[in-house]
């Protein structure tokens, strides 16, 4: 084995690390911001927190697609050679969810609001249409849904996370600094 | 307003009778004394949360409508409380402290001061609208058509109010950056003859 098997993950390209940490931020605030707002009281405060929350939320799904279009569109770099195939499926696997997720969660949102009632404007800019018509008896559904992608979700990034960080102090390869932004190849 | 109504209606009652109004529409717009008939009669309103219209309906009210040579009048109930925008959460703040305050205004009014016809079949309705512990005056614009489904018309009327003219929305509410001020309120009703001991509409 070589030493260029060993660590021959070549590095990811500017679009993928953009995307990447551009959505890893907007989730780290969307995240804690969903848990939060919930709770709140019904008032102008828990308004404002939904308003922002769709709108953050829309445009985590139109990250996530350019994502997906601009990963169709470039080559990523390879798993290392010594990665068994295993768990380059299970990596396959993990990342689909992830985007899946990602893509799901403002759609299912998206259409709790239109049984809602309630309007989904990004920023006050523009509103999106309804998705359905309003519906009492299905808010409640779509919520869940909502909430059990979020679980998924959570999931998701902590099975990445954990693989970033396996790589680095257990593998010792330059997946992950080779993710990290600010470094080219 | 019980008293006068009552009044009202004796006179009509004796004037009218029911066959007379089932043989001739024409002559129960002019003369008819009518109520409602829930089942087929419906208040709605249009309302704006983040420049987003949404639909609403109160589904308890009642009217008496007088349309006769010696008076006309309209005056109709709604009990606030039986309010339904198709969300949950803003029902149950539409009925709280800082709008309707369902608890101490339970109901809101309206009774027309005077009745213009402007067109055949329509009508302008200048009145007092009571919401909350605020009266003011506003216009209410109907017309009177055939209904499909009964023998007696359709009362059609649409109003438009700012809920701010009626401290409905109270403390941040007064901020009409989430929930405009204008409220459109369009009224539809399937008139019926008033029964011999009509009431007023409670």
């Amino acid at each position: 084995m070589t030493e260029a098997t060993q660590k021959a993950v070549t590095g990811f390209g500017r679009g993928r690390k953009f995307f990447h940490w551009t959505i890893l931020l907007f989730l780290l605030f969307q995240i804690p911001l969903g848990l939060y707002m919930t709770d709140l009281p019904i008032g102008i405060d828990k308004l404002e927190k939904y308003s922002l929350h769709k709108a953050v939320g829309f445009t985590i799904f139109l990250l996530a697609v350019s994502r997906l279009a601009w990963a169709a569109a470039s080559k990523r770099p390879p798993l290392p050679s010594t990665t068994p195939f295993y768990e380059k499926a299970l990596v396959k696997v993990q990342q689909a969810i992830l985007y899946i997720v990602i893509c799901l969660m403002p759609l299912s949102g998206w259409i709790m609001s239109s049984a809602a009632g309630l309007p989904v404007s990004i920023f006050g800019l523009f509103s999106l249409p309804g998705l359905i018509e309003p519906n009492k008896d299905l808010v409640e559904g779509f919520a869940r849904m909502h909430e059990q992608q979020s679980w998924i979700l959570f999931g998701a990034i902590g099975l990445h996370f954990i693989g970033a960080l396996r790589h680095h102090f257990l593998l010792k390869d330059d997946t992950l600094t080779n993710m990290l932004p600010g470094k080219y190849k | 307003m019980r008293s006068s109504l009552s009044s009202l209606l004796l006179v009509s009652g004796a004037l009218l009778s029911a066959n007379c109004l089932a043989q001739n529409i024409d002559r129960n717009i002019e003369e008819g004394l009518f109520v409602i008939d829930p089942e087929h009669s419906s208040i709605t309103f249009t309302g704006s949360q983040e420049n987003n219209e949404f639909e609403g309906a109160f589904s308890e009210f009642n009217a008496v409508i007088s349309l006769s040579p010696s008076q006309n009048k309209i005056t109709a109930n709604v009990k606030t409380g039986s309010v339904s925008s198709n969300n949950q959460d803003r029902d149950t703040l539409l009925i709280g402290e800082d709008w309707f305050n369902i608890n101490i205004w339970p109901e809101a009014s309206f009774s027309s001061t005077s009745i213009q016809q402007t067109e055949e079949g329509n009508y302008i309705a200048n009145g007092d609208l009571t919401i909350r512990d605020i009266t003011q005056a506003v216009e209410l614009a109907f017309s009177l058509t055939p209904s499909k489904k009964s023998p007696y018309p359709r009362f059609i009327g649409d109003m438009k109010v700012r809920r701010l003219d009626f401290n409905v929305g109270k403390g941040d509410w007064i901020d009409t950056r989430w929930v405009a001020n204008p409220v459109s309120i369009h009224i539809d009703l399937q008139l019926v003859p008033a029964p011999p001991m009509a009431a007023s509409p409670e």
